[in-house]
């Protein structure tokens, strides 16, 4: 290509000045972000104009004041004081506490049982190695709600009746009725037991701290966390044992003991409360797993070889060198599962255990008015997501590396 | 010390050093990966043990309690649902475009599709050589089952022989079929031949099947689009499409079927009103939609800028810089997490059975409470839905890998 003549370039420069209107990208760009904002106010006009309209020719109350009135709806074995004569948003709020109270739990046994997973996968043993793999490869190929409707109809419901209920080393009693556990049943001195241990919590931060410096300042070691395990430990065993001297112990334990055809005593866990933690654990586990053993498979070799070949032991490779490194990856996508296993836990309604969805649809059959509680429903999901993405990601900045 | 005292006689150490234990062979191998400590052995000893158990009540409760009569009997139910008797043959015809579109992609992409279409091709003929008896379908559903065979291979030598040998065409025919497939499921009011037949008659694997590819022919595109709107400069469409991506990503999807079955009649004027199975696919194209996006724009965000400097260095027109400079490469980085979305939509699509609309979860679910016959035969008949969705996810899962690993080799 021969080169432009200088004459060309100039005659070039001249017609970019006189770009007609319709070429001009400044024009254009305000034209086009003009048009997308009228067509996406344009649509959410239409919606709700439709929905206003709709709403009048079917005399839907599109309202929030309904939230107040007599509620009249059954929620069986509230986990907080419940009655029908509570008002609607009350009944929301039981159901929040139910969702709450189920992914709570299930987050805390899917991380174990995930991280569980991941390390058995990265076992020497290859028959550990495969069952783990075959563990995963069945629960994540199947959709969760047909995991829940085979685990609470085909096995929780069909479990022995209670006369016959299986006994577990614990105690802990499976039946039909629900799985009953031993539990403690505090008396009048828990509160003050209680205030020991917290004392022993936050003296044990104070000593960790000064341990802490003093191992930075003289390097020499002084156990730091060990030291602050055992005044907790301290604290806690002789609180107790002097609250127990002094009267009763802070915790009675309550042993759940048959009396003709139920359970007395202990803790009752609901056959619905049970499945539904059940399957969001033994599901969400398989990715927290998979997350683990990538995290820790990132890792590159030469960095256990070099610990190693300094003289670290095993216990300190994994606690110097693997651990830090692996929470780094494993925290951002674990989180996002959290959240996965919160959206999951609306199955609740497969086994029949009143979460947010299934009293938000009690609700709104009840009283008819769709649209706020959609609005409450969704305001609550993203607000719980919101809640976990914002403490993981403060707990997230701890673990990352601190960038000079 | 002991070391130096050693050192005078080699015959000594010779004697004293026994031959290294066998580490190749199978026994080398079991010695490696079994038995290598103390508490491996112990290990490998009690995970055999509960094995054992396992299989063998397992296999005999398959083998002996199991009563499998509520598959054979309904086998047709949870196939094809309600779809009238007469007219089944639609059906059957239009589930065939699978393994001929399968076949075509084997020709095309041998490296991903060989394996699937070779398994369905191998997999069809031993399902009908089962024998039970498949009740209401008789002879029909094993020459049926052959039939997948004669189409995988048919696709497959149409496709290495003739121009339907692209990848285009692949992706046209799948199209063209599936579109058509539904106008012949659903038939004509006033015709003779094709009878109109609602969706309301539809339902078991064919729905599940049917919605799954609809949410992926709309949420795909639809997520492009969100994607490359997040991405724009300009700012209103920005906090649009942010706040759409956001908001649909974190509500369940049960919650999203709700609305859309609730919501839709009250959103939309009269005359755009739909039946409740379209009302169903829109809850999982919101939702999917928003997550292909969040997907696609982790494609985009690893183009380099430089290649859309030098598109633009080049002159190229803004919309031929996104089609044909940075999406191919944006999606082609970011296929398996795409493949991986499909799989969650797959998944997903067993969630409107809670609305009581008739999928296949939704179908198996309406024959164990329909008669008193099938109460108590919920093991069986969720032991089967569980396996017959772990196989096509599986498919879809190789696939994905088989993906993943030519892209880690750096062949396109």
């Amino acid at each position: 290509m021969p080169a432009p003549v200088q004459g060309d370039l100039r005659s070039r420069v001249e017609t970019h000045s006189s770009v007609p209107l319709w070429r001009n990208i400044y024009v254009l760009r305000a034209v086009t972000q003009i048009a997308a904002a009228l067509l996406i106010v344009g649509l959410i006009g239409f919606l709700l104009n439709n929905l206003f309209v709709n709403a009048e020719k079917r005399g839907v109350d599109l309202g929030f004041g309904f939230l107040s009135l007599r509620a009249s709806i059954k929620i069986s074995n509230a986990a907080i004081p419940y009655s029908p004569d509570n008002s609607y948003f009350y009944a929301f709020l039981v159901g929040v506490v139910h969702t709450l109270r189920a992914t709570l739990l299930g987050i805390v046994l899917a991380t174990i049982l995930g991280v569980l997973v991941g390390v058995a996968r990265l076992s020497h043993n290859w028959l550990v190695q495969k069952i783990f793999a075959v563990y995963i490869g069945a629960i994540r190929n199947v959709p969760l709600i047909v995991s829940c409707y085979f685990f609470y109809f085909g096995l929780v419901l069909r479990m022995p009746i209670t006369k016959e209920a299986v006994h577990l080393p614990g105690p802990i009693f499976l039946s039909n009725r629900g799985v009953y556990t031993i539990w403690g049943e505090p008396t009048a001195s828990f509160g003050t037991w209680l205030l020991i241990v917290l004392a022993a919590v936050i003296a044990g931060y104070f000593v960790r701290r000064a341990l802490r410096n003093r191992e930075t300042r003289t390097g020499m070691p002084s156990y730091p966390n060990l030291a602050a395990l055992a005044l907790l430990a301290v604290g806690g065993v002789a609180g107790w044992l002097a609250l127990a001297g002094g009267g009763e112990p802070p915790l009675l334990p309550s042993i759940p003991v048959l009396k003709g055809t139920n359970f007395r005593g202990g803790m009752r866990m609901t056959p619905e409360y049970f499945a539904l933690v059940a399957c969001l654990t033994v599901y969400i586990a398989t990715y927290i797993g998979e997350i683990v053993r990538g995290a820790i498979q990132s890792i590159p070799r030469g960095q256990l070889e070099a610990a190693r070949a300094v003289g670290l032991s095993e216990i300190h490779v994994l606690r110097y060198i693997v651990i830090p490194q692996a929470l780094r990856i494993i925290v951002p996508p674990t989180i996002g599962q959290y959240i996965n296993l919160t959206k999951g836990s609306s199955l609740a309604i497969v086994v029949g255990y009143a979460d947010i969805y299934v009293v938000t649809r009690n609700i709104i059959e009840q009283s008819g008015s769709s649209a706020p509680m959609f609005l409450l429903i969704i305001a609550t999901y993203l607000l719980i997501a919101a809640v976990y993405s914002l403490i993981g990601n403060l707990y997230n900045r701890s673990v990352q590396i601190v960038e000079r | 010390m002991a070391d130096r005292a050693s050192v005078t006689g080699v015959a000594d150490v010779a004697d004293q050093v026994r031959p290294p234990v066998a580490s190749t062979g199978p026994l080398g191998w079991v010695r490696a990966n079994l038995l290598d400590t103390w508490y491996n052995a112990l290990l490998t000893l009690g995970v055999l043990v509960a094995l054992y158990y396992l299989v063998r009540g397992f296999g005999g409760w398959v083998l002996l309690t199991a009563e499998w009569a509520v598959l054979t009997q309904n086998l047709q139910v949870l196939l094809v649902g309600q779809y009238p008797d007469e007219e089944i043959w639609r059906a059957g015809a239009v589930m065939l475009a699978l393994p001929f579109v399968l076949g075509l992609g084997w020709s095309v992409w041998p490296g991903f599709c060989r394996r699937l279409a070779i398994s369905l091709a191998v997999a069809a003929p031993l399902v009908a050589a089962l024998p039970v008896e498949f009740a209401s379908l008789a002879a029909g559903f094993r020459v049926y089952l052959l039939l997948n065979t004669v189409l995988v291979g048919a696709g497959w030598l149409l496709g290495r022989s003739t121009v339907f040998g692209s990848a285009r065409s692949v992706l046209a025919t799948w199209l063209v079929l599936f579109l058509g497939g539904l106008v012949f499921l659903r038939g004509f009011a006033a015709s003779e031949a094709l009878p109109f037949v609602g969706t309301k008659q539809w339902g078991g694997l064919m729905v599940t099947l049917l919605l799954s590819q609809a949410g992926i022919v709309i949420s795909f595109p639809l997520g492009i689009l969100f994607a490359l709107g997040r991405r724009s400069s300009m700012a209103f469409v920005r906090v649009a499409c942010v706040a759409y991506i956001e908001v649909l990503r974190g509500t369940p999807i049960l919650a999203l079927l709700f609305v859309t079955q609730v919501l839709l009649p009250l959103l939309l004027p009269d005359w755009m009103d739909m039946d409740r199975l379209t009302r169903g696919l829109v809850a999982l194209i919101l939702n999917n939609s928003a997550y292909m996006a969040e997907n696609v724009r982790g494609g985009l965000q690893s183009v380099p800028s430089g290649q859309l400097e030098a598109a633009r260095a080049l002159g190229m027109r803004v919309h031929h810089i996104t089609a044909r400079i940075v999406l191919p490469q944006a999606l082609r980085n970011v296929l398996p997490a795409i493949v991986g979305q499909f799989i969650i939509l797959f998944k997903d699509t067993a969630v409107i059975s809670l609305l009581g609309l008739l999928d296949f979860l939704g179908t198996a679910n309406a024959i164990l409470s329909g008669r008193q016959q099938w109460f108590n035969a919920e093991i069986e008949m969720f032991l089967f839905v569980a396996a017959v969705y772990w196989v096509f996810t599986y498919a879809m899962t190789s696939v994905s890998r088989a993906i993943e690993r030519s892209m880690s080799k750096g062949v396109g």
